[in-house]
């Protein structure tokens, strides 16, 4: 995570490519690099509080952001989406399902314990265990856990040949944890995290501020600030306020509207990057007439998301013109606004081959049956996403659909996700890459065994062909191999449509222009403030 | 009196108890907390032994004898979301609560008080008209505008206070003047209308015929016939400016017991809730109680049997 001066500026030059379709992004390192400078606190706002600070426990991004700066993982990923070394300094694909991983000799943990081979394996055996899994193994796939080989070398094993296998080590929630505070504090450990990361624990008052401070003893490049405070702010204006006082130094989350004007101050500095997280209207393809792929196609035709995103999402995110985002490892270009263009004739073309006409009260009916769709949409979990179900009703009463639209308290939506089975037709929803593998998106929504509630295939798209083709990627061993056959997957999503996406969000913050070294990563989970520095 | 205390506390118990199983059946009826729980790609069968191993899986009586025996060793169950004993959770955030309640109802109840009084002696005055202003502008304001109004000017313009954030010196200020504001408007409408009340009486009229000091026959004679009003208001909103704190506790990043409980709500976190709804209860009742007792130190004509 901390670069030295050299690889900080590699690394940037590598992340211009995945900033470039960023609509905000100003780049901290365009103004002129100064020498960066040791000392001061870096004050964050944001809305919510972590639940945990054990990685074990705690899914949330709030918690990540926090217990990332805690903790290392084997190996990390860079905001341009490479993997780096972490407390690994080197590894070895020994076969599809085993990687070696050689470790750094000289890290401790904050406790003075030593952080080797037998510690990882702790972490390990207390994440991948079948009895009471963490939450890192519900998207590691068929990690199996760590063995050790000697005091300084683990392997890590997978049951099936998994390719994502060095990807999955790199995300925030596998840092590594002391096994010997674990031990010792036992369930309050999500309270008093000891991990081996550029920043210690110091102190957490619940629902105000958690208080790190810098490792002195970092084996990494040592952090330049003293501190970090993360205070919860829950209303978005008062952040801002926040911000403007003097208060706070950065703002996670700021609302939409300030944007504007803070880009135009110099004081300040928003910072946005193009995330892993795809949000769209999902199909229930077990719901009829949603299994008709015309009906689906003439739906997406018939929603004019250019202008959604335009006029609704704004700085939240850019147009989705493909099935997920462009810095996951396998992504393809399926160009949705070539196949699928706004254009309502066809739309009515295609419902009238699927047999629908004109009916009472300008509703499209078949058989008597008026073409009546039911739609479940969250507000507030996803920038905008209540607007846009807005939005998308009102264009489909354009062309004759009647959607009733029903926007409940997220833990419902969330619940009727997960539910064996699923009665509304629509359902506008997200999905967020975590791994930064083509695999954690394609695999878990898509394929026909990860039908809720075993996975996120809320969709029900079941189809051996595409089952197949990702099977085989998350095999092979071979990247360009697998870049093909994802892009076959994602090909087949398009032309079946079992969603249709509207936008990739953007990850986005707000800092004084004198907080420097900042990068804003894609993955939502990471926060990358730990080489920040102070220009005051 | 001993008698009534011991009747009043077994009626408490029974409220609390019915509390108790109002809220559980309701929490119970909204629906099931362990997909909130699980991870995303927990199986069906980690669902159902998850389940299993909460109890949810029992008939909802069974559930809530196992709850109530718990519940009677001391055990509220462990919060879902934090994975942390339910009642250490929630009295870690009290003093948030506790400070802020503390110090609103402080302040407005004294200020309330002088003004009520005031404005009721110089009834039809400048201070009565604008004492009037201020009980209706307080009433209905809400405190989501105050809250920030209140700092855009003293924080943002005047830098005289921060803007949010627990501390029990400068950044107690704000939340407690915009979560005080309403208690303020009532206690100034209840004491001006009962000292207009009590200025009528005969014995206020006697007591000015022979010629007693104005200071004394509003102390004596005034002022004890018209606190009961604002007493038995304050045993009332003493225990809901708990649940009224909520939004100034969000406006103010206050870190209380209102935030804990949305967030627990919101999250299906079942024991939490239960626990802090339960306790919620026992300080509605006991203040009440206590209110009762007050009333017959406060005006010896009152006797309970």
């Amino acid at each position: 995570m901390l670069g030295d001066r050299l690889t900080r500026r590699r690394f940037l030059r590598q992340s211009s490519f995945a900033l470039a379709g960023a609509s905000f992004s100003m780049l901290p390192w365009t103004a002129g690099e100064s020498a960066p400078v040791r000392g001061g606190t870096l004050t964050i706002a944001r809305p919510v509080d972590s639940i945990s600070l054990d990685p074990y426990r705690d899914s949330s991004a709030p918690g990540a952001w926090v217990y990332g700066l805690i903790y290392d993982s084997l190996v990390t990923l860079s905001p341009a989406m490479k993997v780096q070394p972490g407390l690994a300094s080197s590894w070895r694909v020994l076969s599809p399902s085993k990687v070696r991983f050689f470790l750094r000799r000289d890290v401790r943990f904050h406790d003075g314990t030593p952080c080797n081979a037998a510690a990882i394996k702790f972490t390990f055996d207390r994440t991948f265990n079948a009895k009471s899994p963490g939450i890192w193994a519900s998207f590691a796939g068929p990690i199996k856990g760590a063995t050790v080989v000697d005091d300084y070398t683990v392997d890590v094993e997978s049951t099936e040949p998994f390719a994502p296998l060095l990807l999955s080590m790199a995300v925030v929630h596998g840092g590594m944890v002391s096994p010997d505070a674990v031990r010792k504090q036992g369930d309050a450990f999500g309270r008093h995290p000891v991990g081996t990361g550029p920043f210690k624990f110091v102190e957490w008052v619940p629902n105000d501020h958690i208080t790190l401070e810098r490792n002195d003893a970092y084996w990494g490049p040592k952090a330049y600030l003293d501190r970090i405070v993360f205070r919860i702010i829950p209303e978005e204006e008062a952040r801002v306020i926040a911000l403007r006082t003097g208060e706070v130094d950065m703002v996670l989350l700021p609302p939409l509207t300030a944007l504007p004007a803070l880009q135009r101050d110099p004081n300040y500095i928003v910072y946005s990057t193009t995330g892993t997280r795809t949000v769209f209207i999902a199909c229930t393809l077990t719901q009829p007439p949603m299994d008709d792929v015309r009906v689906r196609r003439a739906l997406m035709l018939a929603t004019d998301r250019k202008s959604i995103v335009d006029n609704i999402v704004g700085p939240a995110g850019v147009l989705a013109n493909d099935m997920m985002a462009p810095n996951i490892f396998g992504y393809a270009p399926v160009h949705l606004d070539k196949l699928y263009p706004h254009d309502v004739k066809r739309a009515a073309a295609l419902l009238e081959q699927a047999g629908f006409k004109p009916g009472q009260g300008g509703v499209l009916e078949r058989g008597g049956v008026p073409l009546t769709l039911t739609m479940m949409s969250s507000r507030g979990r996803y920038p905008k996403d209540a607007e846009i179900s807005q939005a998308f009703q009102a264009q489909m009463h354009d062309i004759g659909i009647r959607v009733d639209l029903q926007i409940p308290e997220y833990a419902v939506v969330f619940s009727a996700l997960r539910a064996p089975t699923l009665t509304v037709h629509l359902m506008l929803s997200a999905w967020g890459n975590i791994t930064g593998d083509a695999d954690h998106t394609l695999v878990t929504t898509g394929r026909s065994d990860q039908a809720p509630p075993r996975g996120w295939n809320a969709f029900r798209y079941f189809n051996p062909a595409y089952d197949k083709v990702v099977d085989q990627a998350r095999t092979s061993v071979n990247p360009a191999e697998r870049k093909t056959l994802y892009a076959q997957a994602q090909q087949m999503l398009a032309r079946d449509l079992p969603y249709f996406p509207i936008y990739n969000m953007n990850n986005i913050a707000v800092a004084h222009s004198y907080v420097k070294g900042f990068v804003p990563h894609p993955v939502e989970y990471v926060l990358p403030v730990g080489p920040v520095w102070l220009q005051k | 009196m001993i008698r009534y205390l011991g009747g009043r506390l077994a009626q408490s118990a029974i409220v609390v108890v019915g509390v108790s199983v109002i809220v559980f059946a309701s929490l119970h009826l909204a629906g099931d907390p362990v997909a909130l729980m699980l991870p995303p790609d927990a199986s069906y069968q980690d669902m159902q032994r998850y389940r299993h191993l909460l109890g949810f899986d029992e008939p909802m009586p069974e559930q809530y004898l196992q709850y109530a025996i718990k519940a009677l060793h001391g055990n509220f169950g462990t919060s879902i979301r934090y994975n942390l004993p339910a009642v250490p959770l929630m009295l870690e955030h009290l003093p948030a609560t506790a400070s802020l309640a503390a110090a609103a109802l402080t302040w407005s109840t004294v200020a309330g008080v002088v003004i009520g009084i005031y404005a009721a002696l110089h009834r039809g005055g400048a201070v009565d008209y604008a004492a009037r202003i201020l009980a209706l502008a307080g009433q209905a304001i809400p405190v989501f505008w105050l809250g920030p109004m209140l700092i855009l000017y003293f924080s943002v313009q005047r830098g005289w206070f921060p803007t949010g954030g627990f501390g029990l010196g400068a950044h107690l200020v704000l939340p407690a003047v915009t979560l005080g504001a309403y208690y303020l408007a009532i206690v100034i409408r209840l004491m001006r209308t009962s000292v207009l009340a009590s200025l009528q009486q005969d014995h206020v009229r006697t007591a000015r015929a022979k010629g007693l000091a104005p200071r004394r026959i509003i102390i004596r004679h005034v002022l004890r016939n018209s606190w009961l009003p604002v007493i038995s208001m304050l045993g009332l909103q003493a225990g809901s400016v708990m649940g009224g704190a909520v939004v100034t506790e969000v406006v103010f990043a206050w870190p209380g017991l209102g935030r804990l409980a949305a967030q627990a709500i919101s999250g299906r976190d079942f024991p939490l809730v239960q626990a802090i709804v339960l306790f919620s209860a026992i300080v509605f009742v006991l203040v009440n109680l206590t209110a009762d007792v007050v009333y017959m130190v406060a005006d010896p004509r009152i006797r309970y049997s």
